[in-house]
């Protein structure tokens, strides 16, 4: 008998207990975060949020709702998204929000913004950050569109069908560098026009938290290449006057470490197969490939002693060379960092060697 | 006591496997600034080993008659001994419910209050020890299932942003390895635990434990260089490292697994604490005057883990660790003491 009072005890104090109605807020109550927009102008942080919002009492299934933009300013980034909280009647759930977009004031020093949200309980780890031409007054005018160009950019977050990732994670981004940030970050294209997502055309590269050179076009590619974030080229581009284009399969980076000079070399060779070549909109012909091979080959490597430029000889080592050289010889490397003179372009040697289908 | 217990050794290992391995998985919030993998899984192999070694001794008296008669607690040292693993098994289970506790309303939107989930605990606690040993074990396997299929999920979901430029090399430094080792080493009260509660389990010749702490040490290996593979230099910064990893992890379209694991983790918790707290109730049945013994000891187990709780709420993780591990000590270096003292006088008692 008092084993069973015992049982009815403690299954009613669990049933209470674990119901957790006291502090329950439907969803109703909440603005589900989509977007987050931060920039600086004038030495006021704009913030904007895109949030959804669904009627009260209801479920999961009806958060793709009306899309609401709302926007504020403030002397720092939680004054000013405190505000923007303020502007509703609801409170900002940020758990499904991936997309954060920083404008063109905010981008002349973008540290202090991805150091704020890169705290481990700020956002979600997996939040894709971007930049944007777009300023707080345009991002409100959108409200319109703004559901499908949220959609669109969730959509672009991780491996495309195109087999590159132009997104980069929050947990991602070096923030260690001396001044924050080194390395890139893509921009958020729209047309403003047409009020609409363009996808990322874009990549801008930092150091210090500074952008200091805009990628495009094969540039970009190449950069996502050697950053891991590609597996395949795609390119439309102007060699030697002639417009050339042509695809890859099959591409595999080969690094190889060595001590040349009594330094540490690192050799990277680009392999793969080429496809689809065309001339002037023609496509190549027996006799031509092997010479066009050649120059593709000629224009990868000029690409990528271009990026290592731009990168590994400014001390941006976004594409991991130090790791591979200190893999084959730590102690080496570990003393030409302290002295500073690993982050040299003689240190690194990029090879292409694509061949035809 | 049950005489005719259908506990196993095995399902002891298993729950000091699952005790230790959440402990991994729920970190304390101390984090920020410790060793990267390379350093962190040479110096866990380093305590492993000490660890072992240090209970070599303790295994070793298992088996005979001398270390049985602690469980009388009739001599003053098996009181003492008694009295002090009773204290150290509660502040043990204390210490978990405040880590998970700070952990539940870590990851929380709408955390519940601190009270409630500390009377939920101690609720759930009574209301196992009132089952018993078998039935605490029986769900400690489910836990420990649920558990590991979680960890799976979540290597699984975190396969693809795993990258080996991520892992750090330093170059060899064995201080580095051993000052490591020394800020990372604890002794804790699950161990004892599993002596004790040896004495109610099913008599086997084969004690597993220390190949339950060479698991453990590959599970923690395993976490540290996947944390590491994925979060690179920022593992090292993170509160709740793996945490950070069930968020990034995701499964085709599902994106928040965090959820299911963190019910995992918390049932795993509870377990534990469970576990801990059934140690109290076999240190203090021995102490107690026959009519006190039964129902009421688990009443004494629960309130003595109350007590520790107010204590324990707000010392410092580091605090807790270091006197855990110091209590742990001191009660395995008494159990050998009196195991040798007993055996001793076994000895002059047969010639």
């Amino acid at each position: 008998m008092q084993k069973n009072a015992y049982k009815i005890i403690a299954v009613t104090l669990l049933l209470m207990l674990l119901c957790g109605c006291k502090q329950s807020r439907s969803l109703g109550e909440r603005a589900v975060v989509k977007m987050v927009y931060l920039d600086e102008s004038g030495g006021q942080v704009q913030a904007g949020l895109v949030v959804f919002t669904c009627a009260p009492n209801s479920d999961t299934a009806s958060v793709e709702g009306q899309a609401k933009i709302y926007t504020a300013q403030g002397k720092s980034i939680e004054e000013a998204l405190y505000k923007v909280e303020q502007q509703q009647n609801k409170k900002p759930f940020y758990a499904q929000n991936e997309i954060l977009l920083l404008g063109s004031g905010a981008a002349r020093n973008v540290t202090p913004y991805l150091s704020y949200f890169a705290d481990e309980n700020a956002a979600r780890p997996n939040l894709a950050a971007f930049l944007t031409p777009l300023t707080a007054e345009e991002l409100s005018e959108c409200e319109d569109v703004i559901s499908d160009v949220v959609r669109e950019g969730e959509r672009l977050i991780g491996m495309g069908a195109d087999e590159q990732d132009r997104t980069q994670s929050i947990f991602e981004i070096n923030l260690s560098g001396t001044g924050g940030l080194d390395g890139y970050l893509p921009v958020f294209s729209f047309s403003k026009e047409e009020k609409e997502f363009r996808g990322v055309r874009q990549m801008v590269l930092f150091r210090s938290g500074a952008p200091y050179a805009v990628l495009e076009d094969a540039a970009m590619q190449m950069f996502l290449l050697l950053n891991g974030k590609a597996r395949q080229l795609t390119v439309n581009t102007q060699i030697d006057g002639k417009a050339v284009s042509f695809r890859t399969q099959q591409l595999q980076l080969t690094r190889t470490a060595s001590t040349a000079g009594g330094a540490p070399h690192l050799e990277v060779c680009l392999t793969g197969k080429l496809d689809d070549v065309t001339v002037d909109g023609a496509p190549v012909v027996d006799k031509e490939e092997a010479e066009m091979t050649r120059e593709i080959n000629a224009y990868l490597s000029r690409e990528a002693e271009m990026l290592n430029q731009a990168t590994f000889a400014r001390g941006n080592d976004t594409f991991h060379y130090a790791w591979w050289l200190k893999l084959y010889d730590t102690a080496a490397c570990e003393a030409l960092l302290r002295t500073g003179i690993l982050y040299d372009i003689a240190t690194v040697d990029f090879s292409s060697e694509l061949k035809p289908v | 006591m049950n005489e005719h217990t259908t506990v196993s050794a095995k399902q002891l290992c298993t729950l000091v496997f699952l005790s230790l391995a959440v402990d991994m998985a729920v970190r304390p919030f101390t984090s920020g600034g410790s060793a990267g993998a390379q350093i962190a899984i040479l110096a866990a192999v380093l305590n492993t080993a000490v660890v072992s070694i240090l209970l070599l001794p303790v295994l070793g008296l298992l088996r005979r008659e001398a270390f049985t008669t602690l469980k009388g607690g009739v001599t003053f040292g098996s009181k003492a001994l008694l009295t002090l693993s009773a204290v150290l098994f509660a502040a043990g289970g204390a210490a978990a419910m405040v880590r998970s506790e700070a952990f539940f309303r870590y990851v929380s939107d709408e955390p519940m209050p601190q009270l409630l989930v500390y009377g939920l605990f101690l609720l759930v606690v009574f209301y196992a020890l009132r089952c018993g040993l078998e039935s605490i074990v029986r769900v400690l396997g489910l836990a420990a299932g649920l558990f590991l299929l979680s960890m799976a999920l979540m290597l699984v979901s975190n396969l693809g942003g795993m990258h080996l430029s991520n892992l750090t090399f330093q170059p060899f430094d064995f201080p580095e390895v051993l000052r490591t080792a020394a800020r990372g080493f604890t002794l804790p009260p699950e161990l004892p635990l599993f002596c004790l509660l040896s004495l109610h389990a099913n008599r086997e010749k084969r004690r597993p434990l220390l190949k339950t702490l060479a698991l453990l040490c590959v599970f923690y290996i395993g976490l540290t260089f996947c944390s590491e593979a994925v979060l690179g230099m920022k593992a090292q910064l993170q509160q709740q490292t793996i945490h950070t990893l069930s968020r990034l992890g995701s499964i085709s379209v599902f994106r928040r697994l965090d959820a299911l694991h963190i019910a995992a983790w918390m049932l795993a918790e509870l377990c534990k604490v469970a576990a801990l707290a059934y140690g109290v109730q076999s240190a203090l049945t021995p102490l107690l005057s026959h009519s006190q013994r039964g129902g009421k000891t688990c009443g004494y187990a629960v309130g003595l883990l109350a007590v520790l709780l107010a204590v324990c709420a707000g010392a410092p993780p580091e605090t807790l660790r270091a006197v855990l591990t110091a209590g742990t000590a001191v009660l395995l270096a008494g159990t050998v003491v009196y195991g040798c003292v007993m055996e001793g006088f076994y000895a002059k008692k047969r010639v």
